[in-house]
């Protein structure tokens, strides 16, 4: 279980560092329309992924930094950034999420001493569990709106959209899982989910890309 | 009345115009949109490079979509599809 602890971080800078760039791709795809149009519509769906993009780099970048302070301080100041990491993640991306499913609600017009450190930082560690369980309440909320949105308006024509749809499912059940003392399987298995999500939306733009090359 | 919105309404009015040329009557019924209104979309595009005006032999405006129109409309496609896939827009169309 330490050995996953120390290797958390690390789990986390590759998926964060995958999932910045599927969201990169979406994000220049909509600016390039935003560019041109000017559409309200677009503006909200750039500011949407500009949040996105800005939490898996900020998990990457205190991430990073956890293994600096794994080096310098002690273990407990690792884990202490890499949950601070996590929660602006979880926070930017609840952001991110809130101004997609805005787009719908405008249409309708409304390794060194492990123990003396972690015993220094438990109190902090423990003021982040009630705001990060907060966060999950309303991502929860949101994937459920989106859900909805999906299964009631969604053409659902493409394969990769029931890959969008089962990801958001089980992006709503690793909040649950996150809710649970179950750090850090909990917390790589979130963003695993949130990976696969962004996949979904990648592999949707690729598909449309090539079935509308030849209009 | 349903509500349409403004990037469905962009993407209606560069389907409407070809390379060859389109009257503002075509593009104002095949948009479904009144006449004022499809004129001042057609400025901001003129405006921005997507399109432009020229007159016909008989001396009517016609609009005409440029390289950059065609490539700006296949972006807007692909997001307008994807919001629709999603849920985020109605399906119309």
């Amino acid at each position: 279980m330490e050995y996953l602890h120390l290797w958390s971080p690390a789990i986390l800078i590759i998926l964060g560092g995958f999932i910045s760039y599927f969201q990169y791709s979406l994000l220049t795809l909509f600016y390039d329309v935003y560019k041109e149009t000017k559409e309200d519509e677009v503006k909200t769906l750039v500011i949407s992924f500009s949040l996105l993009i800005s939490s898996s780099i900020l998990l990457i970048i205190f991430n990073v930094y956890a293994y600096y302070q794994l080096y310098t301080v002690g273990y407990g100041y690792m884990e202490l950034y890499r949950r601070i990491g996590i929660f602006i993640y979880e926070a930017l991306l609840a952001l991110g999420f809130l101004f997609l499913i805005l787009l719908y609600f405008k249409e309708i017009r409304f390794e060194k001493a492990i123990l003396p450190t972690i015993i220094l930082v438990q109190p902090l560690l423990d003021e982040l569990d009630t705001p990060q369980l907060i966060i999950n309440i309303i991502i929860i909320f949101e994937t459920i709106i989106l859900l909805i949105l999906y299964f009631r308006r969604g053409s659902k024509s493409m394969l990769s959209g029931r890959l969008w749809m089962f990801s958001i499912i089980m992006i709503m059940l690793s909040r649950f899982v996150n809710s649970l003392p179950m750090k850090p399987i909990s917390d790589i298995f979130s963003i695993f989910m949130d990976l696969i999500a962004f996949i979904s939306l990648y592999l949707m733009k690729l598909e449309l890309s090539f079935s509308l090359e030849g209009e | 009345m349903k509500y349409r919105s403004d990037l469905v309404i962009l993407l209606d009015i560069l389907n409407a115009i070809d390379e060859e040329g389109s009257l503002i009557s075509h593009i104002a019924s095949y948009a479904n949109m009144p006449h004022p209104r499809v004129k001042e979309k057609l400025k901001t595009m003129i405006e921005n490079g997507l399109i432009i005006e020229e007159e016909d032999e008989e001396g009517r405006r016609i609009y005409k979509i440029t390289q950059k129109g065609i490539e700006v409309r296949r972006r807007i496609r692909e997001t307008v599809y994807m919001l629709r896939e999603l849920g985020l827009l109605t399906s119309e169309r």
